[in-house]
């Protein structure tokens, strides 16, 4: 694997986020601590199995933490960007910016 | 490497427009956070001073049952009422809520100190519960008004 330090920044682009449902989902996760699987189901405008299915995928990266809970007798999925994928994320927007031509915030 | 598709300029400001406005943090999920902490501050901060007054009489039971009944109703109502958490707010509420249990735990200590047989004046028992309310009051403010991402 090349040194992700050099080289063209989108050598340094995330492979688990690039893609865009899921970049769509972390970038939602990322301006909470927690959200609930409906919430972001429905920010990201998908279906319950197309979430759940990239959510395994980011899950299984380290980058998404799910929790299952009751609140009251309904049951409730919650859903939280983990550490590594805060930096994932933050590292895929660093490359993103360089690609588009400096930062922008 | 196995990207999808690498993005050129226009994608690139695309996704970073995206990942700005993508935004799941709401208000109403900050103002319900932020009255539930305060809520809690108030009830603990109220403990002190009451259950000072209420000590040796038939109400101390049924007044740390009552509040103890209302902090689980307000916990509770936090849950229903909101979907999701926002960022740094369940930390500041912990911080908030540690110093609010610390300063009961040092109140309570120094009004039996000082007052060892009677509860103590009205005004200090009101000013040792504002001082026990402060911390989560000031986190409930902190989570409501809200932060930087």
């Amino acid at each position: 694997m090349k040194d992700p330090g050099t080289g063209h920044a989108r050598h340094r682009l995330d492979d688990v986020i690039h893609a865009p449902v899921r970049f769509s989902i972390v970038a939602a996760l990322a301006s909470v601590d927690q959200a609930e699987f409906a919430v972001v189901r429905d920010a990201v405008e998908i279906t319950d199995s197309a979430l759940s299915k990239q959510v395994a995928t980011l899950e299984s990266a380290g980058y998404v933490a799910v929790s299952k809970g009751y609140v009251g007798r309904r049951p409730r999925t919650w859903l939280a960007l983990t550490k590594q994928g805060r930096l994932a994320l933050d590292r895929h927007l660093a490359a993103l910016r360089e690609i588009a031509g400096g930062p922008l915030e | 490497m196995p990207h999808h598709d690498l993005p050129d300029v226009d994608s690139a400001h695309r996704a970073l427009d995206e990942a700005s406005t993508r935004s799941l943090d709401s208000s109403h999920d900050r103002w319900v956070h932020g009255l539930a902490c305060a809520g809690f501050g108030v009830l603990i901060g109220a403990n002190v001073g009451v259950l000072r007054l209420a000590r040796g009489t038939e109400y101390y039971s049924w007044i740390s049952l009552g509040s103890l009944a209302l902090l689980v109703a307000l916990a509770f109502w936090e849950s229903r009422a909101t979907r999701t958490w926002p960022r740094r707010a369940r930390r500041t509420g912990w911080f908030g809520l540690g110093g609010s249990v610390l300063l009961a735990a040092i109140g309570h200590g120094i009004l039996n100190t000082v007052y060892r047989e009677d509860p103590g004046p009205l005004p200090v028992l009101v000013l040792a519960s504002a001082v026990v309310a402060s911390p989560l009051l000031v986190a409930g403010h902190l989570v409501a008004r809200g932060g930087r991402r």
